[in-house]
């Protein structure tokens, strides 16, 4: 058995919405609030709790806008995102690794 | 813990794959520019038939300053219902930007040198540097049909020097329609089909 220390798996990103969130925002520039609803099947009010916790974190900028009248809300991680991002996949490795061994 | 760790990976897994692009979403532009260069070559026919004047290349460059207002134009359309925007479409953006304007600063270069340079010279120019495009994009977005179209645009650029005059009109039709409209109407399947 391994002597990792799983704790140490943020629990900020260690929740399949924010994980997925989080993995959709480090592949892109900027994502959309209705493109993510749709690929993660959630509801507005759900979605939009997940963001709150990541945008207190520091993790995302919001940017909300009126395009033709309608609200468009866009999201881009920060640097700080970004860090806390790799340090969690540097953890899963280590836990893979150690797993391994 | 290990069946949670391949949990964590499969959703990382899935989310990379749902932002992972395979088509283009220029396919609106590349039929536009398509379409505009056969308008283009319709109007020199007319106008060859029309007007006895040396100078009727002059006459051609109104459609390149045409097509980009309207790559512009369709451009911030698109920008507004975008609802992902990845690292692919900018380096795909910039690589379009850089060719675009080595075309224009060729022919800025053979104006002001002022040697007769002849328009089938520069159209292999411009077909080499459409291909180099073509051939970028294909890798960016690992989409084979645009490399196979950038060696399309590399060979018609041979073929306008080799074929005789009066085959040029075919040439160019078929690098317009196969090397523009063409991948751009599979570029707007494709992302139809993606969602």
């Amino acid at each position: 058995m391994s002597d990792f220390d799983y704790l140490q798996l943020e629990d900020l990103i260690h929740s399949r919405v924010r994980l997925s969130i989080m993995t959709a925002l480090i592949t892109s520039i900027e994502v959309d609030f209705s493109f993510l609803k749709e690929k993660l099947h959630l509801s507005d009010g759900n979605l939009s709790v997940n963001m709150r916790k990541l945008e207190e974190a520091g993790y995302v900028n919001i940017t909300k806008q009126f395009i033709k009248r309608k609200p468009r809300t866009t999201y881009r991680i920060t640097e700080k995102g970004r860090e806390a991002f790799e340090k969690y996949i540097g953890n899963l490795k280590k836990i893979i690794e150690a797993t391994e061994n | 813990m290990g069946n949670e760790i391949e949990k964590e990976l499969e959703i990382i897994q899935q989310m990379i794959q749902n932002t992972k692009k395979r088509a283009m979403d220029s396919g609106n532009i590349l039929i536009m520019w398509g379409l505009l260069f056969i308008v283009a070559m319709i109007f020199m026919q007319i106008l060859q038939n029309t007007i006895s004047t040396k100078r009727l290349t002059i006459y051609f460059w109104v459609f390149p300053v045409v097509g980009l207002i309207l790559t512009l134009i369709l451009k911030s359309k698109k920008r507004e219902k975008k609802k992902l925007k990845t690292y692919a479409d900018k380096i795909v953006g910039a690589i379009w930007l850089a060719c675009g304007f080595s075309l224009a600063t060729i022919k800025i270069v053979f104006i002001v040198s002022s040697h007769n340079i002849e328009f089938i010279f520069t159209a292999s120019i411009f077909f080499v540097i459409i291909g180099i495009g073509m051939i970028i994009s294909g890798y960016v977005y690992q989409w084979s049909i645009l490399k196979l179209v950038g060696l399309f645009w590399w060979l018609g650029a041979i073929l306008i020097q080799l074929l005789p005059q009066n085959y040029l009109p075919m040439v160019f039709l078929n690098q317009l329609g196969l090397g523009l409209i063409v991948p751009g109407l599979i570029a707007n399947h494709l992302n139809k089909k993606e969602g």
